[in-house]
């Protein structure tokens, strides 16, 4: 698929330090790629530059086949959305959709088309009327991406558009967006600090950290195959939990409480090392066998559909999610894990040895080899 | 016997009844929250226990005195709010130190107390830094340890981790929880999420408009919803209502039927239960999808989009004339766009009578 917006060798310093460093980025034509990053990450400073609001201080930029990186603001052909919309407020729905189609001096009978066209599809027609101000989260939310979407913008840059809306409100608006920009087939790049946004609605995902990206690839893969301990502990809720354990030369591990356990995988490591194992992936039972140890239950998170029991494991704290209703603070359950499904990291660096192959092929539904 | 008691409390702003006869009872040690979107007066609830409204109606019990009119520095309570406001020049020891230093605490009990603090919080580290030095997680934590400091027998926390990234809510929210058991304090806790309020709460209350909807434990909350309201508000992905009504068999049965399906009602309702136009309440991770069609999966349905959270999935499927949501694991077969077959077995408590917004009792009476 033909490459839309490049980035190239970005990097960008403010005084006392890189913000950006030396960043190379591709968004496809009608890719959501989301940019995910703690605070401080450098993100947002990645999305100025892009806007043109920021000078990079090395690299180049390109959008459609063509280096922009000199180019002013309102010369690239991007569409902006952020976290306050910066919707005038003063003005109708109308208006502020009008707004951007005027600037670029668009004829008036193609100015009627196109609103007519977004007002219909968007599902507009009953606030076209009303200023701005009087509109609620998620429809101020909306008008603000119709003006960006309306004058065919090459991408749309959105900066943690949902950090102030309700929980209830960002869960419905995450799937409209998706199917708004798919339906549109606009090209995204997204910011956002919370990893389920990027999960839920990226075709593609950067993880970054102290500005560069960690990795970049689907959800799928950034979730089952992540590169080294930040992405992991960085994507997935409840949090994987982290589990010091050793790997002898024959490649048996071995954990505090769990002593040695042989494993047939091929680790081509020895030593110490971190077990990332997902909540998801700790088997949690009633009745003891001669794979588990016993684990007091002290905490309970209830999520509804299911629960989360927190334990101690050895001289750890580790979580595991069960079916809802399935145990309370007290209880003694019986745990185990799969070693398949185990993230081995190294951790001396943080790099990822092995991401457990089976367990991550059967969550892609796909056949094991034997 | 209830540690703060709040008794048909009415609040009005202007022309709007921010606070609508609210009626609450709180045991002391009790982990509560109070769950309701933007604008539903949960925090107005907070700001008029704390004293920093007055109610216009209504009366407020705290340890058994009645606190309505007292000013807010003579209650005994501690305040955290969303935005953390730590004096930017004192270091952490001063920041948590505050509120004993005005409640002309000792010295030598001030340090036992902040050290105590710093520990349960792990920010020992932070004490003799400035906030300015401090990350996100950091400032609230040292907001919390002020806040917890004075030992006041009810804290008051609105909405607290609200402005914090969502790796560090995460970490905070299990933290709450454990703060709680090991300081015994009485929480009353305000959220719009709904995540928060099953995780945390002893009780959850459930709050829209002014008006508490629902008071229960967080299962009784999702399994036993008062109305639509609250079926929709807790729970993600929100509960499906699918619009049904019921039908009389050749048999003399009463079945239940929607747009593309026909059921059997569920056990223990009866004909003269069902309301003409009823709502078939299915949680997400209640509904059966299958790739091919079976007994328990006999409605056709399209998977138009998939939405990944990592060991789970979310499918947003076209099934009568509508969009249902199922929660799947991610090893799910189904997981990808196009047909699949759909089953569901509805609960008898999750058949929402639409005139009267309240759904069939479990029992059937």
């Amino acid at each position: 698929m033909m490459t839309k917006l490049k980035l190239r060798g970005i990097s960008k310093n403010f005084g006392r330090g890189a913000v950006v460093r030396d960043l190379d980025l591709d968004v496809a034509d009608e890719e959501f790629v989301a940019l995910l990053g703690p605070s401080g990450c450098g993100k947002s400073t990645t999305l100025s530059i892009i806007a043109g609001f920021e000078q990079p201080d090395a690299g180049e930029l390109q959008l459609d086949g063509k280096t922009i990186t000199a180019w002013a603001p309102q010369q690239r052909n991007i569409g902006l959305v952020f976290q306050d919309y910066a919707l005038f407020t003063r003005m109708t729905v109308r208006d502020n959709l009008e707004f951007g189609l005027k600037v670029r001096r668009i004829a008036s009978s193609e100015r009627k088309r196109r609103l007519s066209e977004f007002v219909e599809r968007l599902g507009l027609g009953d606030i076209l009327e009303h200023r701005s101000s009087s509109l609620n989260m998620s429809e101020m939310q909306k008008v603000a991406l119709a003006r960006a979407l309306i004058v065919g913008p090459s991408v749309i840059l959105l900066d943690e558009p949902m950090s102030n809306l309700d929980s209830a409100v960002r869960a419905r608006l995450r799937t409209e967006l998706k199917l708004i920009q798919k339906e549109f087939r606009q090209t995204v790049l997204y910011v956002t600090h919370d990893q389920i946004e990027a999960m839920t609605m990226a075709d593609r995902i950067a993880v970054m950290r102290d500005g560069a990206i960690e990795q970049i690839g689907t959800p799928r893969e950034i979730y089952d195959r992540p590169r080294n301990r930040f992405v992991a502990e960085f994507i997935g809720e409840p949090a994987i939990n982290l589990i010091k354990g050793h790997i002898d030369e024959a490649g048996n591990v071995s954990t505090e409480p769990h002593g040695l356990v042989k494993s047939r995988q091929n680790w081509r490591y020895s030593g110490d090392l971190l077990l990332g194992i997902r909540p998801f992936d700790v088997l949690a039972k009633r009745t003891p066998d001669a794979t588990t140890v016993p684990a007091v239950i002290t905490d309970i998170e209830n999520l509804g559909a299911e629960q989360v029991v927190h334990f101690p494991y050895g001289r750890q704290l580790i979580c595991a999610v069960v079916p809802r209703r399935f145990s309370r603070v007290g209880e003694t359950l019986h745990v185990a894990f799969d070693f398949a499904n185990v993230h081995a990291i190294d951790p001396s660096n943080g790099e990822v040895i092995s991401n457990g192959t089976e367990a991550t092929a059967n969550r892609r539904g796909v056949e094991v080899r034997q | 016997m209830s540690y703060l008691s709040v008794a048909g409390l009415n609040k009005r702003f202007d022309a709007i009844l921010v606070l609508d006869s609210i009626s609450l009872d709180v045991a002391e040690g009790e982990f509560v929250c109070v769950l309701g979107p933007t604008n539903s007066g949960k925090s107005t609830l907070l700001k008029t226990i704390a004293g920093l409204h007055r109610a216009d109606s209504g009366a407020i019990t705290i340890a058994g005195q009645d606190v309505t009119g007292v000013d807010p520095a003579r209650r005994d309570v501690s305040l955290l709010f969303q935005n953390i406001a730590l004096f930017p020049d004192r270091n952490g020891f001063e920041n948590i130190a505050f509120a004993l230093r005005q409640a002309r605490t000792s010295p030598e009990n001030i340090r036992r107390r902040v050290f105590e603090v710093a520990e349960l919080l792990r920010i020992t580290h932070l004490l003799d830094r400035q906030p300015r030095t401090y990350s996100g997680g950091e400032q609230q934590r040292v907001a919390i340890g002020r806040a917890i400091a004075r030992r006041s027998k009810l804290l008051l926390l609105d909405e607290p981790l609200s402005n914090l990234d969502a790796r560090i809510r995460l970490d905070l929210r299990i933290e709450f929880r454990r703060l709680h058991r090991a300081l015994g304090q009485t929480f009353l806790y305000v959220t719009h999420d709904q995540a928060e309020a099953l995780s945390l709460a002893d009780r959850v209350v459930v709050l829209n408009g002014g008006k508490i909807q629902q008071i229960g434990d967080p299962d009784e909350v999702y399994d036993f919803p008062s109305n639509r309201f609250v079926a929709e508000f807790v729970g993600a992905p929100s509960m499906n209502l699918i619009p049904a009504r019921w039908l009389e068999t050749n048999e003399g049965h009463v079945n239940i039927a929607g747009p593309g399906f026909q059921i059997p009602s569920p056990n223990g309702v009866s004909r003269g239960q069902l309301p003409e136009r009823i709502l078939l309440g299915i949680r997400p991770e209640e509904l059966r999808v299958a790739i091919h069609v079976a007994p328990e999966t006999p409605f056709p349905a399209l998977v138009r989009w998939i939405e990944h959270y990592g060991s789970r999935a979310v499918l947003g499927i076209e099934f009568g004339g509508g969009i249902v949501k199922a929660l799947v694991s991610s090893d799910h077969f189904a997981l990808a766009e196009g047909p699949v077959w759909l089953g569901f077995s509805p609960r008898a408590e999750h058949l929402l009578d639409i005139e009267r917004d309240i759904f069939l009792s479990p029992n059937g009476d």
